[in-house]
């Protein structure tokens, strides 16, 4: 029952439900796409723990873009994951193998666009995974209090309370003096220097 | 410092895009002027893009575990066997492809059936074991003894489960879920100054979990007016809506606030909806209060592999089960309250009153 009402949704219902994070459309996209793609992935020389990752990147790309309003289609939705999910995990396996796949084999069509939302992705990721290890060295309270408010999405006097300022206006001199460090530390690390004290 | 902090405010505003056009403009002209500004605008922005990707990914991992956990098992030991190296052997691994597709089509046909089973051991009931739970019932019984004739004593036994109920008139009617009290008679409702009460069930709603209990003692009142409301007029059921619920997983009242993560509870049920709020076994039955006083509705369980994962019944259908109930109830008392625009703290010294143990024996 559920199902043929899932099959029902136009690929633009799906993209506008996707933006919106619904649970249901969360679990359509995985009953209709992930069957395909594990098993692209497995032939691809890939474990069914890759497969499974691939196809969570691959539906974070598609959810990113379509909450920004940028997943315009010009293929079938399921067409363009599959797409998306085989340059990641080419992507991936060129990295573990030091060694470069082809993409242009079999009949896929060479869809625009998904090379650079897939490097964008990689980039994204490179980033989170800076940012936690940012988040090892700048030491408590930076780390509650940033994660309250950019990760746990706490409203500024909910994170004074929760770590004792005064008001919620200390927290928030207190939070951007933590976002100052982190900063710092995050682009020093990538090798940028620069003078913070110019302004 | 000051001044430096409300630079990082503009940035920040404008990262977000949260400035009007005029401010938007000369921000701009700023930062064309200024390139150290305009450098830190472009950090700025990769920070929050690193904060908003981290929170996308844990949001899509999240939701697509929940439904991977139950679809992937059954394939993982035979693949393993038939896994090959498709380069060397390739004629080999087209064979083991086709049986992996053969064997990923049937992990599918089997969890379509499976799934619906499996769902039941993810949805947790929050019925307090009463081995994790006692109350010092000798505090109790020492109260209870001096209270008048028609006052029944708990027994002096452990209870077999515990929950929480809200009271919803003066007179003693109280709402908690029906899993709480399901299949026992002796029940008693344990108000905020620790006397037990033996209660009746009034009205049961099985499917949406909801019963409605009264306290037996004929001249029973709760102490003052009711403080919260239960209006569907004025529970808009929004996404990120600030809650709180007050409870009982413990002997003592416990105070838990989140926020609205979900119209729709458990699977996509419409007569439920999802919080991000800490909860336990025994909060079962607890009201979901909103920033204004009023109950948009129960909790009846959570999510057991996520942590925060709370699931209520709406008031809807607590409102429609209030209406069977006979004529000493009235919803009137329910329609509007008196704590609205109160401060927190206020709010919750009026409620805790009006919310019980539910505990129920052998």
């Amino acid at each position: 029952m559920r199902d043929n009402s899932a099959q029902l949704l136009s690929d633009e219902q799906l993209i506008r439900s996707l933006a919106l994070g619904e649970s249901s459309t969360i679990s359509h996209i995985y009953k209709s796409c992930y069957p395909t793609i594990e098993k692209m992935v497995f032939k691809m020389n890939g474990s069914l723990d890759d497969a499974y990752d691939t196809f969570q990147d691959a539906v974070t790309i598609l959810y990113e873009k379509a909450k920004a309003d940028e997943l315009n289609l010009t293929c079938k939705f399921s067409t363009y994951i599959t797409a998306v999910a085989k340059h990641i995990w080419l992507k991936k396996l060129t990295k573990k193998k030091n060694q470069s796949f082809s993409i242009l084999h079999e009949n896929m069509e060479d869809l625009i666009g998904v090379d650079q939302d897939v490097d964008l992705f990689f980039e994204f990721e490179n980033n989170v995974s800076k940012l936690t290890s940012c988040f090892q060295q700048i030491g408590e309270p930076c780390k509650g209090v940033l994660t309250a408010f950019y990760i746990t999405n706490k409203s500024m006097q909910d994170i004074a309370e929760e770590f004792g300022y005064t008001n919620a206006e200390n927290a928030k001199t207190q939070k951007y003096k933590c976002l100052n460090r982190l900063r710092k530390l995050f682009f020093n690390e990538n090798g940028v220097t620069q003078n913070e004290r110019a302004y | 410092m000051n001044e430096h902090t409300n630079k990082y405010e503009t940035v920040e505003k404008y990262c977000l895009g949260l400035m009007d056009d005029k401010e938007k403009m000369f921000f701009e002209i700023d930062m064309e002027n200024n390139p150290a500004l305009s450098n830190l605008v472009h950090e700025h922005k990769t920070l929050l893009k690193a904060f908003d990707h981290h929170n996308n990914k844990e949001f899509i991992s999240y939701s697509l575990d929940a439904i991977h956990k139950h679809s992937h098992s059954h394939t993982a030991v035979v693949l393993k066997h038939l896994k090959l190296n498709v380069n060397k052997y390739w004629r080999t691994a087209s064979v083991a492809a086709t049986v992996a597709f053969m064997a990923s089509t049937f992990t599918f046909l089997i969890a379509r059936s499976v799934y619906k089973k499996d769902t039941h051991a993810q949805y947790q009931l929050l019925k307090g074991e009463i081995n994790t739970i006692k109350k010092d019932q000798k505090a109790i019984k020492t109260e209870v003894d001096k209270v008048k004739k028609d006052v029944v004593p708990l027994p002096d036994y452990p209870s077999k489960f515990s929950g929480t109920g809200f009271a919803i008139s003066k007179n003693g009617y109280l709402v908690t879920n029906f899993h709480v009290i399901d299949g026992y008679t002796k029940i008693f409702t344990v108000t905020y100054d620790g006397v037990g009460h033996q209660s009746e069930v009034v009205a049961t709603d099985e499917i949406n979990d909801i019963a409605i209990l009264k306290i037996k003692e004929a001249e029973f009142a709760f102490d003052g007016k009711l403080p919260y409301s239960i209006s569907i007029r004025k529970s808009n059921l929004n996404l990120a809506n600030r809650v709180y619920s007050l409870g009982y997983p413990k002997s003592e009242i416990v105070y838990n606030e989140g926020y609205v993560s979900s119209t729709t509870g458990f699977e996509g049920d419409t007569n439920r909806f999802q919080l991000e709020l800490p909860s336990g076994p025994g909060v079962s039955g607890a009201p979901i209060i909103d920033e204004t006083g009023n109950i948009l509705g129960v909790i009846s369980g959570k999510q057991s592999q996520t942590e925060g994962v709370t699931y209520a019944i709406k008031s809807k259908a607590l409102i429609s089960l209030l209406k069977t109930l006979p004529k000493d109830f009235t919803l009137n008392a329910l329609q509007d309250n008196i704590i609205k625009g109160q401060s927190r703290s206020n709010q919750i010294n009026q409620i805790q009153r009006f919310v019980c143990m539910v505990k129920v024996y052998n």
